[in-house]
């Protein structure tokens, strides 16, 4: 049974070109140009869907995508919207939500329980008893949702773009076109955008063919070389500044316009009756969509309920393409719906005034019939179709998000905007205007307004008058006593839901929409939120102007992750010895926004960090540290800078030597450490944690600003590369590869110098953090991959290796050195971390200072050393909590085994009265365990320092 | 997409900043305060304030005076000058 | 001067290509020659690069015949295509041209302090963006107006989620030329690569670039 009508003028679809696909299974056939839905309702199908709660059978009720009776799904997508997407050859489509398939669906028994699964649901379910608190969450898990997700699915990537222009007009239907056809050739740069395949809005589907105001007015659009036309693509909402994403089926186009015409029209409104969601049951201007739009007839015979004329204007068009209009039931006179309800009584169409449906009838599972109320006779009428024209609804989501005040007009039935912002111009429909003539020249008027707002006076034109007369019924809702009266058809909401919410006190706008749902599925409340709004207002005695209205948020139509997602590009730094670490079996992993080596072996097994950890105690290791923020501070105010910023004093720093500095923000708390060396008075260079590299940048260049400091603060962090050469044989190492003098007395510990190394110029620092002699290199970054080479090279006889990050955190903890942001946190003090010694109270003014002259006195707690060889201890994790009595005393920040203790060692936050040596510590393990450790005094290897003195020290035994 | 036009620079994204916020340098000398006071006592009152905004790209901090209540930036200087 | 050759940053991308030496850094060579209508990137890594920065940059620079931008986001272009960029206050970042040698006296005073002046090598990766799809996929990396990305003007930004400075160049035809850090590179040549890719070009090398502007030049 083919619903396919002869070729209809203007039709979108191309009859030459045909493709198929499946739905429920069964074969289809479409045309190019076809929506799913239209497909398959040209193929005779009409329940198209089951609804979200009581699964009840589902068919078309916008044709647009104002609602989600039509949500089905495929191989490539989750949600399809088959209202407005094209199908693609060869998909097989099924409904979502359904146990068992669209007509069998199982879980339609959940229909029956609608008595006991009432408004608040949720909140009633999970309130008591709560014993039955499972069975529900089981229930509620296997039914919610809609869609089954394939975890193995891969996503296109979908580029996003910006667009900047002078003016964005959203919505091409005549308003649009007006606004759009003003500004041709008028030297601005204009998008005209919308969400349908073509342009034209209701000029192609409601208007007459030959309307004389529309003539010419698309041809002028798109013959102008200043106005791209994007079709295809929805404004997903008004962001700042006017940015307007708009969303394609290729991706997102971000529009930032400088002047902004909304013609976005308005959403035609269901009525409320029982069963009125029967498939065969929809909105005027779907079945016109269809018709005009795809040539289907929506039914054979048709019955139409009427709240304004455009319900005569549809009763007419499918008239002529030879549906049977069986009768119009009009809610009130027909009399003053003018010349088109007088064409219709001419052309003898059964008109019934002042008639209310009771109700609808099924059959079967879709519609049969009508059931007018007593006052209308009680009659009752066959018909496998329903079209209901009662009212609009205006799609202001756009104006209010852009800041406009929007007002309920009494008069019209409908939301206009009573207040725009600077920029924002609205038009046609959604601006209360409805004459077609009038909207084009509403259309006309925006667009020179936007042209002012521009500077532009060429764009000349008037504001129409808004309609005198209402085009929204004022009440399309006729309660029945045994419900099924839907107000939302994507929440399965019923009038007696609603009033149950608002009986229950939740009787404002927002809080019944939480309450109840309404408004909150996928729809977003586009084809229920007025028909609420007037149910609440009646029930509570109030003007529907008076109760207010929800916010319409972003998105207007839901947007594809992928959409969300463009390119998809993952910021990751790579530092310059990557591709030698990736090509040498490292377990490179992100450490913030880098990608650093944890070791060099997959899964960085204990076997392998601590065979990396013997290389750097027992004969040289090499680290690949370049991830370190490096910082240049050149300039007369360079130390008063330091000063400033950090908490020690910088006086007895001399030239050529390098320190430990660390800083702390105003409440004293620590917040980065490094060194510092001084080149010269004006010239000083910093390194910082590689996680705060970038904020301890930001902070000196602040700092530099707000005390007018003569200073240059240069982030060199990517631009020098650094390597650690670490163990008791590096200095053989690195003589083989320069000329600088190595000796203790020409190049001691903490010194810095500046030398060739393998023919790279290069910054050495003597440094300590892994306890052995070392050498910190920084060379330019892009040559630190030759570096390396060179010293693994000039190390080979050495048995020289690289090491990993958790190489060198264990031989760091060996040697009690802390990790900011791991040994600390954002509560911890200097004086807690052991670091008081750094704090130079006397300085004159620092960051910090005011709090660290409070907090000093008030340690309460401090950072000490344990050491444990209990069964238990090396299940010891970080944040395992340190137990005192029944009491949290502290916490576990680090923690390791040992091999030169043979022992697990770590570093906690404990409580000053549990901070000294031979303290015991109770340390509760994961599995609920309390584990015995001693708190020791650190550092737990080389104490006296001696690995740095390699030749007053026999550097084999020192430890 | 919020923009900001910034002396110099020119209209600019503001995915372009790091914003830190309202930010008073700390004081040689506490005067008619306490230490904790001047480290943690804010407020979050509606209205004109002047906030430091780091352009990350040329790294330089500028003072963005903004009307909080409608997030509408009424002022940028560069915090230097 | 070093003896051991610096290497691009994206050397790596460039697996199985020979290689050359530009000035001190050694590049990937022999790529596929750019085409006019074809969307291509190539690694310019290999051109020369210095940093100036100091009260007395400006002087430093005028002594040795280097051009001076006017402000802050400004840039200089040499007849030769060697730049001049004013990256902030008294901070200049100095590219030599393709063909190098247009500000040899800047590039031959050693790396060093020098008064008020600091003088460093500044280590960064370079890409040229050639081809018909240029406008378009600025529009999708790069957030700031396009208005900005005027032919005398440095635009530091944020382009494929990293900060940048991008540069607009109108002959021999228009084409984008990307400075990023080393540590950024090779996110931002994938994604430019993917993009190229996309449009069916390919990545190509400095000397295929250098070829392009003598060939056109001739």
């Amino acid at each position: 049974m083919s619903r396919r009508l002869p070729p209809v003028e203007g039709e979108w679809i191309d009859r030459e070109r045909s493709l198929a696909f499946t739905f429920e299974g069964e074969p289809v056939r479409a045309f190019e140009g076809d929506v799913i839905t239209s497909a398959l309702l040209a193929a005779g199908h009409v329940t198209l869907g089951r609804s979200f709660k009581y699964h009840r059978p589902r068919g078309v009720l916008s044709a647009a995508n104002h609602d989600a009776n039509v949500l089905l799904e495929s191989a490539r997508a989750t949600h399809v919207r088959a209202d407005v997407e094209p199908p693609e050859a060869g998909a097989a489509y099924h409904a979502v939500n359904t146990l068992g398939g669209l007509r069998f669906d199982a879980a339609r028994a959940l229909g029956l329980l609608s008595p006991v699964l009432p408004v608040g649901f949720y909140y009633k379910a999970f309130y008591r008893p709560r014993f039955a608190f499972p069975w529900w969450e089981r229930l509620i898990r296997r039914l919610a949702g809609l869609g089954r997700v394939d975890p193995a699915w891969r996503t296109p990537r979908l580029p996003r773009r910006h667009r900047w222009c002078d003016v964005l007009v959203i919505g091409a239907g005549p308003a649009g076109l007006g606004a759009a056809a003003a500004l041709a050739d008028s030297g601005l740069d204009v998008v005209l955008a919308d969400e349908n395949a073509h342009c034209g809005g209701s000029l192609g589907y409601a208007e007459p063919r030959d309307a004389p105001a529309a003539d010419g007015l698309l041809a002028r659009v798109t013959a102008a070389a200043n106005v791209e036309v994007l079709t295809g693509h929805f404004a997903a909402g008004c962001y700042e500044d006017l940015g307007v994403p708009l969303v394609g089926a290729d991706g997102i186009v971000h529009a930032h316009p400088r002047a902004l015409v909304v013609a976005t029209g308005v959403y035609e409104q269901p009525a409320v009756f029982r069963n009125n969601d029967a498939p065969g049951v929809m909105l005027a201007s779907a079945a016109q969509r269809l018709l005009r739009r795809y040539a289907v007839a929506p039914c054979e015979r048709a019955c139409v309920v009427a709240g304004n004329d455009s319900a005569y204007a549809a009763a007419l068009a499918l008239a002529a393409h030879g549906v049977e209009i069986a009768a119009i039931a009009d809610l009130d006179d027909p009399s003053d719906r003018g010349d088109l309800a007088a064409r219709a009584i001419a052309a003898g169409i059964q008109v019934i005034p002042r008639a209310r449906i009771a109700e609808a009838r099924t059959r079967g599972g879709r519609l049969a019939g009508v059931r007018l109320d007593a006052g209308a006779g009680g009659q009752s009428i066959d018909c496998d179709g329903l079209l209901v024209a009662v009212g609009w609804a205006a799609a202001a989501g756009l104006l209010h998000q852009a800041g406009a005040r929007l007002a309920f007009d009494a008069d019209l039935g409908q939301v206009v905007p009573a207040e725009l912002p600077a920029g924002v111009f609205a038009a046609g429909r959604v601006n209360g205007v409805f004459e077609l003539a009038a909207r084009i020249a509403d259309g006309r008027a925006a667009a020179a307004e936007a042209g002012r707002h521009l500077g532009l006076s060429g764009v000349t034109g008037d504001r129409p008058p808004r309609d005198p007369h209402a085009r929204s019924h004022p009440y399309p809702v006729v309660p029945h006593p045994r419900g099924k009266d839907f107000v939302d058809f994507d929440e399965d909401l019923t009038v007696r839901d609603l009033l149950t919410g608002a009986r229950e006190g939740f009787d404002s706008v927002e809080l019944l929409k939480r309450y109840s749902t309404i408004g909150m599925g996928p729809s977003q409340g586009k084809t229920s939120n007025m028909n609420g709004l007037r149910i609440l207002a009646r029930h509570t005695g109030r003007p529907v102007g008076a109760v207010g209205a929800t916010t319409p948020r972003p998105f207007t139509h839901p947007v594809p992750i992928a959409a969300l997602a463009g390119r998809r590009v993952r910021r990751c730094w790579r530092t310059p010895i990557h591709a030698w670490h990736a090509a040498n079996g490292a377990d490179l992993r992100e450490a913030g926004t880098w990608l650093r080596p944890m070791s060099y072996r997959a899964g960085s097994p204990r076997a392998a960090v601590e065979h990396e950890y013997r290389v750097v105690r027992e004969r040289v290791g090499l680290i690949d540290v370049s991830t370190l923020g490096k910082i240049e501070v050149f300039g007369p105010d360079a130390v008063a800078l330091l000063e400033y910023a950090y908490t020690c004093g910088f006086d007895r720093l001399a030239e050529g030597m390098t320190r430990y500095v660390f800083s702390v923000d105003g409440s004293g708390t620590l917040v980065d450490d490094g060194i510092a060396a001084r080149f010269a008075d004006d010239h000083l260079y910093l390194t910082a944690t590689s996680s705060h590299a970038q904020a301890a940048v930001r902070a000196l260049e602040l700092y530099a600003a707000q005390l007018a400091l003569d200073v240059h603060v240069l982030d060199r962090t990517f631009e020098v590369g650094a390597v650690n050469l670490a163990g008791p044989r590096s200095r053989e190492v690195l003589a083989r590869l320069t000329s600088l003098a190595l000796d203790e007395a020409a190049f001691p510990y903490l010194a810095i110098r500046s030398a060739d190394v393998a023919g790279i110029s290069a910054r050495l620092m003597r440094v300590g953090f892994v306890g052995e002699l070392g050498y910190e290199i920084h060379v330019p970054a892009n040559s630190t991959g030759a570096l390396w080479d060179a010293l693994l090279e000039a190390g080979a006889g050495d048995g020289i290796e690289p090491f990993g990050v958790e190489a060198q955190r264990l031989l760091r903890l060996e040697k009690g050195h802390l990790l900011f942001g791991q040994d600390t946190d954002g509560t911890t003090n200097p004086f807690e971390a052991n670091l008081g010694w750094g704090v130079r109270l006397s300085k004159p003014r620092f960051v910090g200072r005011h709090s660290l002259a409070e907090l000093k006195p008030r340690v309460s707690r401090r950072l000490v050393g344990f050491e444990t060889t209990a069964t238990a201890a090396g299940e010891i994790r970080e944040c395992h909590l340190v137990i005192d009595g029944s009491d949290i005393a502290g916490r576990v920040t680090s923690v390791a085994r040992s091999p030169h203790r043979n022992a697990v060692i770590g570093l906690a936050m404990v409580p000053i009265g549990m901070a000294d040596t031979g303290t015991r510590l109770g340390i509760r393990v994961t599995d609920g365990t309390l584990c015995d450790a001693t708190v020791v005094d650190t550092p737990f290897y080389d104490p006296d320092n001696a690995r740095q003195r390699p030749e007053a020290t026999d550097v084999e035994n020192a430890a | 997409m919020k923009l900001v036009d910034c002396p110099g620079l020119g209209v600019r994204p503001v995915s372009e900043f790091a914003i830190a916020g309202e930010l008073a340098p700390e004081p040689a000398e506490l005067e008619g305060t306490t230490a904790a006071r001047w480290a943690f006592e804010r407020h979050s009152v509606p209205g004109a304030r002047t906030e430091w905004w780091y352009h990350t790209p040329t790294q330089q901090w500028f003072e963005v005076r903004r009307e909080t209540a409608t997030n509408a930036i009424l002022d940028v200087r560069v915090a230097r000058e | 001067m070093s003896t051991t050759p610096a290497r691009s940053p994206v050397l790596d991308a460039f697996r199985g290509a020979p290689t050359e030496t530009s000035g001190d850094m050694r590049v990937a060579a022999g790529g596929p020659a750019i085409e006019p209508g074809r969307a291509m990137v190539a690694d310019l890594s290999g051109l020369s690069r210095r940093l100036v920065v100091g009260a007395g940059a400006p002087g430093w620079l005028e002594s040795r015949g280097a051009p001076l931008p006017a402000a802050p986001g400004d840039c200089v272009e040499t007849r030769e295509g060697a730049v001049v960029a004013a990256l902030r206050r008294a901070h200049y970042l100095l590219v030599d041209a393709p063909a190098g040698g247009a500000l040899a006296p800047c590039f031959e005073a050693t790396a060093a302090r020098d008064g008020d002046v600091l003088v460093m090598p500044c280590e960064a990766a370079e890409f040229a963006l050639t081809g018909p799809g240029l406008d378009r996929t600025y529009a999708e990396l790069c957030a700031c107006p396009p208005a900005r990305l005027a032919a005398d003007a440095w635009l530091a930004t944020r382009f494929a989620h990293v900060e940048a400075g991008l540069r607009r160049i109108d002959t021999p035809a228009p084409h984008l030329r990307i400075t990023v850090s080393p540590a950024d590179a090779r996110t931002v040549f994938d994604v430019l690569c993917a993009v190229v890719g996309e449009a069916g070009g390919e990545a190509t090398t400095l000397d295929a670039y250098r070829a392009w502007l003598t060939g056109h030049a001739a």
